[in-house]
């Protein structure tokens, strides 16, 4: 590790040409080096949505669909609105074998996971900070002011500032809550089969197979609890799956 | 009585046959008695040769067979007269099913030309009443007299039986239990008939002399007299819960040839050896009923400690084997695994294995095929469950062992076999064909063959460091806290600021008149002194100053019309205004009017006091 942050700087400048040249020996159809050199961008720490997306995209086309559903999901936490990423996302969904039906949401959590995936956490960080700069001069003008319409102006702009600025701040918390804590992982084991409790003599309750996406509710011993898309709840060990 | 008809019959024959030869007599004879559902007899006899024998209508009996035709001929020599008769019978069977008392009418029949009637029968049929007849003598079969002699009914009982014989009494659930019915006989019988086969409730029953053609046959005493014995019957019974069991009784019918005790008196020693010579013996078919006792086995259950959980009811002595045809395969290649038991015992009762599959695989119901021994003793062979199964997807999988138990009746024990468990590893087959199975098979919906994945983006990208997040990091909060903090810092300087600058004017204010008025005390002095410029300097800057400091305006910023308006804006009276603007104009003309001054010096000197205090008190 410290070997590597050692190495960092006099990579920092090798990172954009190595990306450039994955994307070159992506479009040579060379799959296999194009992985190897967008996965060295992602171990010396560097990370975008366009790097998982090649990446992505590299093992869809060497037929490695869990990877590349990882991959894929990775470039979709970080951009969650980019077009490119969901259609690929959803191309490569079809070739898995589970196709899991997703429990219907109600619909403001839905308008909520729209507002919030706007942008990422950093975006809606600054967005916070830059209305509540905006707030306090607005504030300032309204206290210095001898001018009655610059008051009142000012006064109504300051309490809509401060209005985005608590908005903002909110939805930054909970981006980066699904960004950071909200830990959700990919199958890589072919068949896997879900157990009822942290334990392999626990009664089988369902099979899922390699690709699908599962959510990490707890972690116990070398067992994740999982949740699929379709509310079912239940035990596998770590070792089968991947962090997005 | 009939014996009687016969007699008279016999007699008449005779003396008709030695009167007139060709007396034609037609005659029928039955049973005046039978019982519903038994097979007998109707005899017609002609002693002569007839054609076109026509039966009756017998709309209350059923004809089972018949007319058999029989003739016999017999050449009498009587006191050196040859007589030839002859006699045709023509023989019914016949079963009467209602209760009751019929009439036969007439039978027709022809005899050169001219034709005959019989006589009418009227037959009684009485209800069956078989359990009246059977006797608790086990192993014993009664013995219907079925004939028309009642001299032959005491014999034949002894003569003709069925005795069931079995085993063993008490076997255990699921033990083979042999049963054997054995026919008795002393008489020539024909083989008998089963009207109504053995039962067996309650067994799982095998049939052991199925495919014999001959029966076996033997000579055996049984209570003190030789018989001969035929096993007609041979089965392997598994009896199927515990309890007492009952064998119900069957029936069978057969024909018997008895001798006829009805011999011929005459006086002649000669013709009587010679018709008592066995063979010129008369012999009668007779239908024997034939009627076995049930039998009551006692089955005792199974011992119930330590009965294996796969345990299913197999007894006997067994083997289990297995096989599987390939250990790796592909996705959607087919694996037959097959689970093999044989041996002695209730062989086809297993039903079932509990085969623990892999979730995943598909799996079809197993090929059972089995393959039955009998010998004269016992059932033995052998079921095989295959099993054909599909694993849809690649991985490593695990046939866990399969478990086979049975109660081992010579170990008195249960006996648990096991296969062996079966590693299967499955490798992912054709990507191609398997993705468009999977593609095909679960989400017919979407058709994706021939679209892609959008291409990469070739952009330039901003490459940030993994897990660096700025929200919640120490730069966020700085940012965050930033504004406060400079909003304070400015709040705290600007308040200071404001209250230094208040304090400086509200100074001023309060000096303005000190400053004045020492201003117009210097101004009294350079007066007296006689220094004009000097006086009118002192003055204009008291008045100026005045104004300034009192209204925090500065000095430069000052003129008549800023005076003017500041005052009025002041709330100042017109009139003071006015005296103010005209001491100040008064002061300006006076400073650089020519000649003597004294007098206007002391003019303006009481003007400014006039104005400064006129002013103060206004202001007030």
């Amino acid at each position: 590790m410290g070997m590597l942050i050692y190495l960092l700087p006099a990579y920092a400048g090798g990172i954009d040409t190595l990306y450039t040249k994955a994307n070159e020996e992506y479009n040579k159809e060379l799959y296999t080096n194009a992985i190897d050199d967008y996965l060295q961008i992602i171990q010396n720490g560097y990370e975008s949505p366009e790097v998982y997306y090649n990446l992505g995209n590299a093992y869809f086309k060497i037929d490695d669909y869990p990877s590349a559903i990882l991959y894929y999901e990775k470039a979709k936490k970080l951009a969650p609105n980019d077009e490119d990423v969901n259609f690929n996302l959803k191309v490569v969904n079809t070739k898995i074998v589970d196709k899991i039906e997703p429990l219907p949401e109600l619909f403001l959590k839905n308008w909520w996971r729209a507002v919030y995936n706007l942008f990422n956490s950093t975006v809606w960080s600054w967005i916070a900070i830059i209305s509540f700069i905006v707030f306090f001069l607005l504030l300032a003008f309204y206290l210095l002011s001898n001018k009655i319409f610059i008051r009142k102006a000012s006064f109504y702009s300051g309490v809509l500032a401060l209005f985005i600025t608590i908005l903002s701040l909110i939805l930054a918390f909970e981006k980066y809550n699904v960004e950071h804590n909200q830990k959700e992982a990919i199958v890589f084991t072919p068949t896997l089969t879900v157990k009822s409790s942290p334990s392999q003599s626990s009664v089988d309750l369902f099979v899922i197979h390699e690709g699908s996406k599962v959510k990490i509710i707890d972690k116990v011993g070398g067992w994740y609890e999982i949740r699929i898309a379709s509310g079912s709840v239940g035990w596998l060990p770590v070792d089968a799956v991947k962090e997005i | 009585m009939r014996k009687s008809v016969i007699f008279i019959l016999f007699i008449l024959q005779i003396v008709a046959s030695a009167a007139n030869a060709q007396n034609v007599v037609f005659s029928a004879s039955a049973r005046d008695v039978v019982r519903t559902g038994e097979r007998f007899q109707i005899t017609y006899t002609l002693n002569a040769d007839g054609k076109e024998f026509r039966t009756p209508d017998m709309k209350d009996f059923m004809v089972i067979s018949g007319p058999h035709t029989s003739q016999s001929s017999s050449i009498q020599i009587i006191n050196g007269k040859v007589s030839r008769s002859v006699e045709n019978t023509f023989t019914l069977y016949v079963v009467g099913n209602k209760e009751g008392i019929f009439t036969i009418p007439p039978a027709t029949i022809k005899v050169d030309g001219k034709e005959y009637k019989s006589n009418e029968l009227k037959i009684q049929v009485v209800k069956s009443n078989n359990q009246a007849q059977q006797q608790g003598n086990r192993g014993n079969s009664n013995v219907n007299r079925g004939s028309s002699s009642s001299n032959t009914s005491t014999d034949i009982k002894d003569d003709v039986f069925i005795r069931v014989v079995v085993d063993k009494r008490n076997p255990m659930l699921g033990e083979q239990v042999l049963v054997t019915y054995k026919l008795y006989y002393r008489v020539n019988i024909s083989s008998p008939q089963f009207n109504k086969e053995p039962a067996f409730p309650g067994f799982w029953v095998n049939n052991l002399l199925k495919d014999i053609k001959s029966y076996k046959q033997y000579e055996e005493t049984y209570k003190g007299k030789r018989y001969n014995v035929a096993e007609i019957k041979k089965y392997a019974l598994f009896p199927q819960r515990s309890g007492k069991l009952t064998i119900e009784s069957a029936e069978a019918i057969c024909q018997a040839q008895l001798k006829t005790k009805a011999q011929r008196r005459t006086n002649d020693p000669f013709f009587d050896s010679f018709f008592n010579d066995p063979f010129f013996n008369r012999y009668k078919t007779v239908d024997l009923n034939l009627t076995t006792n049930p039998l009551t086995i006692n089955v005792k259950p199974l011992p119930s400690q330590n009965m294996p959980a796969e345990f299913s009811g197999a007894v006997g002595e067994f083997d289990f084997s297995s096989s599987i045809d390939k250990n790796e395969c592909k996705t959607n290649d087919a694996i037959t695994l097959k689970f093999t038991v044989s041996g002695k015992g209730n062989v086809e009762l297993i039903d079932k294995l509990n085969v623990k599959f892999p979730p995943d695989f598909e799996v079809y119901d197993p090929k059972i095929s089995k393959k039955i021994t009998t010998t004269q003793y016992s059932v033995s062979g052998r079921k095989t469950f295959e099993y054909l199964i599909i694993p849809r997807n690649p991985g490593n999988f695990k046939i866990p062992p399969v478990k086979f138990s049975y109660y081992s009746l010579k170990k008195k024990k249960y006996i648990t076999l096991q296969s062996p468990e079966y590693d299967i590893s499955v490798a992912k087959g054709d990507g191609s064909s398997s993705g468009v199975v999977y593609s095909n098979i679960n989400q017919k919906d979407i058709n994706y063959i021939g679209t892609d994945i959008r291409h990469i983006k070739v952009s330039e990208t901003h490459l940030k460091p993994i897990g660096v997040f700025f929200f919640n990091s120490p730069a966020f909060y700085l940012w965050l806290a930033a504004p406060v903090i400079l909003f304070i810092l400015f709040v705290i300087f600007w308040k200071k600021e404001f209250e230094k600058r208040s304090n400086i004017a509200l100074m001023r204010n309060r000096k303005a008149t000190k400053v004045a008025h020492s201003r117009l005390k210097k101004a009294h002095t350079f007066m007296k002194e006689g220094k004009k410029d000097e006086f009118f300097v002192e003055i204009s800057q008291a008045l100026w100053g005045y104004l300034s400091d009192k209204f925090s305006i500065p000095l430069s910023n000052l003129s008549m019309d800023t005076v003017n308006e500041t005052l009025k804006n002041k709330g100042v009276k017109e009139e003071s205004v006015k005296v103010f603007i005209d001491t100040l104009n008064n002061c300006e003309f006076a400073r650089f009017a020519p000649g003597d001054s004294s007098g206007t010096m002391d003019n303006i000197y009481n003007e400014a006091v006039n104005a400064i205090s006129l002013l103060e008190s206004e202001l007030k």
